[in-house]
């Protein structure tokens, strides 16, 4: 039975799931049901930050141009829908074992690719939610539904994974930014070109 | 964003304190506030309670600028927690424009092309949401879409001093002909405001799909009406809701019978009920319980005096083409047939007649008229479908007069009846029919 968490809590991981490394982390939504205006197109974004809350190298902020971090801990798998479960819209595929030892903390964000263009936010967004998975049973342990509260946002922080001591843990962070992508990977110290 | 600011006597329960801190205004009546007008995009959630503390009440307006030949109808739809309407009484539009309790209603407005009224404390408190909607009338044959409509917007204001709270301006529509301008919610027990401003291009039928309004047909096809007989007329909605249908629901209305050239034709009448089928939750599985038989009948006069009955019983099934120029189809005798029973009547012989009284009666079994849903349909090429629901019963009484067809001048006039008898001849004698009477059977 999956922890569910309401926005800011959070839980242990490894620590109620002993021996876990192998993970993923399942991100969905539901976007417009309407005939009018253009079409929605989600992506999410993993940032691998040290203790500062920033990432050390470019590299470390995968997505769609980059879908792996270079230790080889995170892999995006795209538009990837065979993952454990169903109706989740992308997955990220994590190693903990593997994750560099600089690296404090994961966070999952969620944009909307062109949105300001689009006239698009995270109002227009429903059902948005993240779960994390047992890679090797598909057990969902984790799970957030981000609910209620965005609306203007164009980026979302969903959640981030981070070191406790020697465990790791899932906080449900559910922080929204009016600057999509770009503006969150430059708060994330990313260059963006 | 803050576009504008006004000062208004007003009626909010505050803390002026909290008020004067919020805005930095520090004046001197305790009832003097400073409300700002909040622009809002598309997809913004704002709070309307917890920003106004002990407002119960808000005036909801739409405008728009359409160019000619567009015509605009604004309703709301009440929503259960599957998004869907809970009972189709929850959708509120012109035929329709007030809730049962009141506390959701349609108006002209003043200010704006069409206003809501909401109770807020009064909203029934299985509804979740309420989502206001604005469809062009009759756009698909019409080729009309909301990119020849300007200056949408949806604001929301306050009952009293009619003060704007809320302005959402809609943009950007292409080929949408029915929206949802925006929807008030229940979140945490506080009323917050959701900015839509999208929609559908299947007009109104896509967007009562949507909330789970059943529409048989969007648009009558007859040609443009004259009065008394528009397609807008008062009419609440029952399922399933036809636009292009005109239901008598209260006992004495009338509705004429509009002719659109040369005679009337044929005018027909269906009865149709609910075909009960149970299932038994036995070793045996499907169990079909007895179905009960309605069965239709009319008395006639006609304008030479002469008086009789059209009913299975007795086979009595009269003719069309002759006298007396009304005919029953056969006889439903278990409501298997999903077309139910029907009479004709020949609308070429319009002055053959006086009066008609359509009725229905239970031919054995019991008078279980709740349970079978009775309704009558009477339909003319030239006008829309005039329907009368059985929605009123007497358990204790086998016969209920339905309708009344009188004619007057050309053309037949359809009141409301829906009273209940004891059998023919108590029903003969309140209409004044005044025939001998005796038992028979079929």
């Amino acid at each position: 039975m999956a922890v569910s968490l309401q926005k800011g809590q959070k839980v242990d991981l490894t620590k109620t799931n002993p021996g876990l490394t192998q993970i993923k982390v399942g991100l969905g939504w539901d976007t417009n049901k309407y005939d009018g205006g253009g079409e929605f197109d989600l992506d999410v974004s993993v940032f691998l930050l040290n203790e500062l809350g920033k990432v050390e190298d470019d590299k470390h902020f995968v997505f769609f141009n980059n879908p792996q971090s270079p230790d080889g801990s995170v892999v995006h798998s795209g538009d990837n829908r065979t993952g454990a479960g169903d109706g989740d819209d992308e997955v990220i595929e994590i190693d903990l074992s593997k994750v560099s030892a600089s690296v404090q903390k994961v966070a999952f964000t969620i944009t909307i690719y062109d949105a300001a263009t689009r006239n698009q936010n995270f109002g227009q967004v429903s059902n948005a939610y993240a779960r994390v998975l047992s890679a090797s049973s598909g057990e969902e342990l984790i799970r957030y539904d981000l609910g209620e509260d965005f609306s203007v946002e164009t980026a979302v922080v969903v959640g981030e994974l981070y070191r406790h001591g020697s465990e790791w843990k899932f906080s449900a962070v559910g922080a929204g930014y009016k600057d999509g992508l770009a503006g969150l990977a430059r708060d994330y110290g990313v260059n963006i070109g | 964003m803050i576009v504008g600011t006004s000062i208004l006597s007003c009626f909010f329960k505050l803390d002026t304190m909290r008020r004067r801190h919020a805005f930095g205004e520090a004046k001197f009546s305790k009832i003097k506030v400073i409300v700002m007008t909040m622009t809002i995009v598309k997809g913004q959630k704002v709070d309307i309670t917890k920003q106004f503390p002990g407002l119960s009440k808000v005036i909801v307006g739409l405008g728009w600028r359409a160019g000619n030949g567009i015509e605009l109808d604004a309703s709301a739809f009440q929503l259960g927690a599957s998004g869907k309407v809970n009972r189709e009484e929850d959708f509120i539009f012109y035929g329709n424009p007030r809730s049962v309790n009141g506390a959701v209603s349609l108006r002209d407005g003043s200010g704006d092309n069409q206003q809501f009224e909401l109770d807020l404390a009064a909203i029934t408190s299985d509804v979740e949401k309420i989502a206001f909607t604005i469809t062009i009338y009759d756009a698909i044959t019409r080729g009309q879409t909301f990119r020849q409509v300007s200056d949408l917007y949806l604001r929301i204001m306050h009952p009293v001093t009619f003060v704007e709270m809320i302005r959402f301006p809609l943009v950007d529509f292409t080929t949408e002909n029915s929206i949802v301008t925006g929807e008030l919610y229940r979140y945490k027990g506080e009323w917050k405001f959701n900015a839509i401003g999208s929609g559908f291009n299947g007009g109104l039928a896509a967007l009562c799909g949507n909330f789970g309004v059943e529409v048989a047909q969007e648009q009558p096809s007859s040609p443009p009406p004259p009065p008394p007989a528009p397609p807008k007329v008062e009419q609440p909605p029952e399922p399933p809701i036809n636009l292009s249908k005109v239901e008598l629901t209260k006992k004495g209305e009338t509705i004429s019978l509009r002719k659109s050239s040369g005679a009337l034709g044929q005018i027909s009448v269906n009865l149709n009920w609910n075909r009960k089928v149970k299932k038994s939750i036995g070793f045996l599985g499907f169990d079909k319980s007895s179905g009960i038989d309605l069965d239709l009948g009319c008395l006639y006069e006609l304008s030479d005096g002469y008086k009789g009955c059209i009913q299975a019983l007795g086979r009595k099934f009269g003719q069309y083409t002759d006298f007396p120029f009304i005919e029953l189809d056969g006889d439903d005798r278990t409501g298997a047939r999903t077309d139910g029973e029907n009479l004709r009547i020949n609308g070429n012989q319009v002055r053959e007649f006086s009066r008609v009284l359509i009725f229905a009666y239970i031919y054995d079994g019991v008078a279980k008229w709740a349970e079978t849903d009775g309704v009558v349909t009477i339909k003319q090429a030239d006008n829309p479908e005039i329907v009368v629901r059985m929605d009123v019963h007497d358990p204790r009484k086998i016969m209920c007069a339905i309708a009344m067809i009188e004619r007057k001048d050309d053309t037949f006039q359809i009141k409301r009846l829906v009273e209940y008898f004891n059998g023919h001849e108590q029903m003969d004698r309140h209409y004044g029919w005044n025939m001998r009477w005796a038992a028979g059977s079929k």
